[in-house]
């Protein structure tokens, strides 16, 4: 067990410094000179100067990528061009309501695709088993920035329900958590009606089953324990997809969080906030997944020796 | 320098931020304390510090959270604030004020002479790198606090606007302890003497401010004593779709209305609406002057002959404003009425035949063209959802001329670095303000590549008028100068004026006692919630 | 097990042509996939004939025709500057498609360059380029393109640009996998006996092994690419005005929500309805190719 936890550990470390890696280039890769871009392409000689020597691009590449990794452990993320503060802070106000939202619409997708398709694997009339296949497709399908204007229309302009701006509270998150959660709902609904079909082939399935089990039981008892582990697999690899997708269900419903942030950091083309965004969104994801395969191989001890 | 560059940001467009509503006159109630009152801004601040502000919000709130020496009463005259009373000397030059001394900052620390000078030289320190309000007080020799009631200005120069500018919010006095205790968080936390106290900022989602209960020395256009209501909270919401569903939902208080949603609010009845005339040219088309092919005076002259106003107004503004022809609007005092006739009109051939003298011809397909090359260039503009309307009404206008306009859209603060650098062929823009002075900012040669002289024009002439429309005092010379100033910016055609839109503010039945000020803010101190 | 060269070979050659039958007879039980594949169909005429067929200018400013409600000279309404919305929902199913094809196809070409030489050359080179595909992996598809729009600045080519580079991984993941399944195969290792060249047995064995899969892939991928896109361009990032791209379609109508239903309705069941058919139409291809890839 330690040793597997170990070894999971270690490859961190490679793909970990992929992601700074890839994140750091996406200054040097930027064509043209990003400085320029940042000040305008006649900003003073001075100022261009400062900058660079700020942003350390006036070192050789090496010595820049240390630099950098340097100071991402210790938390430093640099300076905002826009806002001149530090990205960190900027990044630390404004993931909260990311996660929340991201958090909230996990538990939606897992509790409503689960159920789904788990009616749908188990339904008696094929109608049924249709009606839920047919709804994940759309949901699956259809852009979050519409579905949520039409939630927006519904629930708040037409019937008053719902709050569309409050950015507080457990009614506010409603609407762009369904948003949200939609997509990543329907494909765990997917997931699992797929996987439970597959362990009802089973043969101790078909043992239980004919030993008289009454279906409930044959279902919810032996069946959905071992259909549910890829599911929650693949919920959990969701979640960093939650967070990334908030970008849009954020600029939907006018919630402060990362995603609105990242939007303003690009089109005011500012390269240390843009950069600290999307090395905290992968870094988080990177950590996510570790997560889950060590929680994997703590549920299936198989795993641990592959 | 830098002053200018902000004086940008602030001036420049804004819509229409906050508001304010009217008194209706039906108050039998006296007026009730408590509740909160729920504002919505588009533009988060980059800061709340008066003196490093460079975005037009902040000036906003400044005027909940601090005073300013003088101010301006709800007729638009000057009138007592931290200042009792104030003389000027017979060579314009030295000013001096007799202060309030009952006057607490919200630290608790007294207003004196003393923290009014370390205040304004804090705002004229280099170091302090103020975008706007450093500027406000013009040529500064000195500032003196003579005993601790009585401060005095001296200019190196007679400064018209210095009055005016005097009553600029962001010329605020703040406490000069917390911003040596404070340093770098100062603009996170400011403090003030204003009605309303600095509570909370979260970012990208509200600001909240305190009713200051000590407020005892408003000026006279408002009720002795701290305001009614608790708090002023102030969200922060970019979408104007979203502004509106909320207000309509009761969660904002009171809103500055987009044009699409005038007139569906304002039949509904529920609401009070006031409106009034933008204090600046909402939308101008401006020429980089450096660039082709705008540097050719007949081209820009015939693109002020080939845009039909009426149609961008109609359909970019949903027609709620007025048409703009020269650099002032009618709600600028120094606006020169002749302007609508002296200004070119719509007029196609005309258009054409200043093209082709420019050596812009029709070639096979249709395009204009000159030595083989097709007319084509960029419009730079900001996401605002009336000027990328009306950016695809010139570009579909243009077009019939066998122009092709692009249209790239930046964040505001990028768009102007752009245009300050001189990258941009063409631009949107627009500006708020409440004096002529503008034109300084506007079109003085000074301000090219760091301030507002985007056209990125270079005129002795026109540098020479402008200086002398600040330095002279008398009203009637100084209206005759404007007038001038604004025939001279448009025979050089270095904008197309095409609208100024008409604020329309929206408020709930529930608040009472708003007032609007003729600057174009909500004076709160008044405001109280059935 | 057979050993010739001709065997069936897991997740090998399935566009044999004997099975066509059996695809048609397939197909005739599926009435929801040939709906799908007739409004791609539809789409897809629309998107190659679409100047033709709308009947106005998707750009022209039709005068005195704001906001007009759907009726006979309209039939999808008109937007607040007067276009016709239908001409503007034709007109963006040339964008959006293309987008789709596009980015994928070229996604599809790198990623399975990238995977076939990785997984048949293996060793060092095999590490660093699979390395580097996991460090983008890493990356949750619409940051990535958002890091890439980043550096390269907001416009529609970039964004497809991104949203291509974004999905290059997985196809190189795929790719590299079934390039080593089948570069085991007996049959393989008997043609290298025999004297085939790596180009011979690339073209021969590798490629043909990677359609199923890919093609699988592909279809799903061309509908996320499209969201994505059209994503990109709602947030602003993407295509700029006067372009009639439905997701800034629907981005120019959050203003009319209530005023105008159409402007918002027509492009997104236009994208919902792209979408919805590729999705379908990739379900039954992996039924039908490969019943073991599950996404």
């Amino acid at each position: 067990m330690r040793a597997f936890l170990l070894r999971r550990l270690l490859l961190l470390v490679p793909t970990v410094l992929g992601v700074t890696l890839a994140t750091f280039l996406m200054l040097q890769l930027t064509p043209g000179d990003p400085v320029a871009i940042m000040l305008g392409e006649f900003g003073s000689a001075t100022e261009v100067a400062r900058l660079r020597s700020e942003l350390g691009l006036d070192r050789p590449v090496v010595v820049q990528y240390v630099r950098f990794l340097g100071r991402v452990v210790r938390g430093d993320l640099g300076t905002s061009i826009r806002s001149r503060r530090p990205v960190a802070e900027e990044i630390a106000e404004r993931l909260p309501p990311t996660l929340e939202l991201a958090l909230a619409a996990q538990g939606l997708a897992v509790g409503v695709g689960v159920l789904a398709g788990v009616v749908a694997a188990t339904a008696r009339r094929p109608a049924l088993d249709s009606a839920v296949v047919a709804v994940t497709l759309v949901g699956l399908s259809m852009p979050t920035f519409w579905s949520g204007l039409l939630l927006i229309l519904l629930f708040s302009l037409t019937l008053g329900w719902l709050p569309i701006t409050e950015s507080e509270g457990l009614r506010a998150l409603v609407l762009p958590a369904v948003t949200l959660a939609a997509p990543a709902g329907a494909v765990l609904a997917r997931i699992t009606r797929a996987s439970v079909l597959e362990v009802l082939r089973q043969d101790y399935v078909r043992t239980a089953r004919a030993k008289g089990l009454a279906e409930r039981v044959v279902v919810y008892r032996h069946a959905l324990r071992n259909a549910l582990i890829p599911v929650l697999t693949v919920a959990a690899l969701q979640f960093a997809g939650l967070v990334a997708g908030a970008v849009i269900v954020e600029s939907v419903f006018a919630r402060p969080g990362l995603g609105r942030l990242a939007v303003t950091a690009i089109l005011s083309r500012d390269f240390p906030l843009a950069q600290g965004i999307v090395l905290v969104v992968a870094g988080m994801y990177v950590f996510v997944n570790a997560g889950v395969d060590v929680m994997y191989g703590l549920l299936d001890p198989r795993i641990r020796y592959r | 320098m830098s002053n200018v560059r902000a004086t940008v940001r602030t001036v420049v467009l804004i819509l229409a931020v906050m508001a304010l509503a009217t008194p209706t006159g039906v108050l039998a109630q006296a007026p009730r304390a408590g509740g909160e009152l729920v504002l919505v801004s588009t533009e988060e601040p980059d800061t709340l510090d008066a003196q490093k502000t460079s975005t037009a919000v902040t000036g906003l709130l400044m005027r909940y959270l601090g005073d300013t020496l003088v101010a301006k009463d709800l007729a638009g005259n000057y009138t007592p604030a931290l200042a009792r009373s104030w003389s000027v000397s017979r060579d314009g030059l030295t000013w001096t004020f007799q202060l309030r001394t009952d006057v607490r900052f919200h630290d608790g620390t007294p207003f004196t002479a003393a923290a009014a000078k370390a205040s304004i030289e804090r705002a004229l320190a280099p170091e302090t790198k103020s975008p706007i309000a450093g500027a406000l007080f013009g040529p500064v020799a000195e500032v003196q606090a003579a005993g601790s009631a009585t401060l005095v200005i001296k200019l190196k120069q007679p400064f018209a606007p210095f009055l005016d500018n005097l009553t600029d919010p962001r010329a605020m006095i703040v406490s000069p302890q917390a911003v040596r205790e404070l340093g770098d968080r100062f603009g996170r936390s400011p403090v003030g003497t204003g009605p309303f106290k600095f509570q909370e900022w979260r970012s990208a989602d509200r600001i909240i401010f305190a009713r200051n209960p000590d407020y005892r020395w408003g000026p006279g256009f408002v009720h002795a004593g701290p305001p009614y209501v608790d708090r002023i909270v102030v969200r922060i919401m970019p979408e104007s779709a979203a502004q509106v569903a909320a207000f309509e939902r009761g969660e904002l208080s009171i809103l500055g209305v987009p044009p699409t949603d005038v007139r569906r609010l304002q039949a509904a009845g529920k609401y009070q609406f006031f409106s009034f005339l933008r204090k600046g040219v909402g939308l101008f088309m401006e020429f980089n002057v450096t660039r082709e092919p705008f540097s050719d005076l007949r081209v820009r002259r015939a693109f002020n002959h080939a845009i039909e106003k009426k149609s961008v107004l109609q359909i970019g503004l949903e027609g709620l404003g007025e048409i703009a022809y020269g650099p002032l609007p009618p709600s600028i005092w120094g606006y020169w009425d002749g302007i609508k006739d002296y200004a070119p009109k719509y007029d196609p051939a005309r258009a054409k035949t200043l093209l082709a003298e420019a050596g812009w011809r029709q070639g096979a397909g249709g395009a204009l063209e000159k030595d083989g090359r097709p007319f084509s260039f960029v419009l730079y503009t900001a996401p605002i959802d009336t000027w990328r309307r009306s950016a695809q009404i010139v570009q579909a206008q243009l077009r019939a001329f066998g122009i092709a306009m692009e249209i790239q859209t930046f964040e505001f603060g990028t768009l102007l670095s752009k245009l300050r650098a001189g990258e941009h062929q063409a631009e949107f823009m627009g500006y708020t303000y409440t004096s002529p002075d503008i034109v300084q900012l506007w079109f003085h040669s000074s301000n090219i590549g760091t301030g507002l002289t985007l056209s990125h024009h270079r005129d002795p002439k026109l540098d020479a008028m402008i200086e002398a429309s600040r330095r002279e005092t008398d009203q009637n010379r100084r209206l005759g100068i404007y007038r001038e100033i604004q025939k001279y910016i448009v025979d050089q055609a270095l904008w197309v004026p095409l609208w100024t839109n008409t604020n329309y503010i929206a408020v709930q039945p529930t608040v009472q006692g708003a007032k609007i000020h003729p600057d174009g803010f909500l004076v709160l101190n008044d405001v109280w919630l059935r | 097990m057979t050993t010739a060269v001709s065997g069936p070979v897991p997740g090998a050659r399935a566009v044999a042509p004997r099975r066509r039958g059996v695809w048609w007879r397939r197909l005739r039980q599926r009435p929801l996939v040939l709906l799908a594949m007739g409004i791609l169909a539809l789409f897809l005429v629309l998107a190659a004939a679409g100047a033709r067929l709308s009947p106005h200018d998707p750009t022209e400013l039709i005068p005195g025709a704001v906001l007009l409600s759907p009726s006979a000279a309209h039939p999808f309404g008109t937007d607040e500057l007067g276009r016709d919305v239908l001409s503007r929902v034709i007109a963006g199913a040339r964008i959006s498609l293309q987008t789709g094809v596009v980015t994928i196809g070229a996604a599809l070409l790198l990623g399975t360059a990238v995977g076939v030489v990785a997984g048949y050359y293996g060793g060092l080179l095999d590490g660093a380029l699979m390395a580097a595909m996991e460090v983008l992996l890493a990356f949750p598809q619409i940051l990535l393109a958002m890091a890439i729009l980043a550096m390269l600045g907001p416009s529609l080519r970039n964004a497809m640009i991104a949203v291509s580079l974004s999905a290059v991984p997985v196809y190189a993941r795929t790719a590299r996998s079934t390039t080593l399944t089948v570069r085991a195969m007996d049959y393989v290792e008997a043609a290298r006996a025999l004297g085939a060249g790596d180009g011979r047995i690339l073209t021969r064995h590798v490629l043909p092994n990677m359609i199923s899969p890919v093609v699988v892939l592909a279809t799903a991928g061309i509908g996320i690419a499209i969201l994505i896109a059209a994503g990109l361009s709602y947030l602003g990032l993407g295509a700029q005005p006067p372009t009639p791209e439905w997701g800034s379609m629907l981005s120019e109508a959050r203003a009319y929500l209530r005023n105008a239903w159409w402007m918002a309705t027509f492009p997104g069941l236009a994208i919902t309805l792209v979408v919805v058919s590729l999705n379908l139409c990739g379900d039954w291809l992996r039924d039908l190719l490969d019943p073991r890839l599950r996404t």
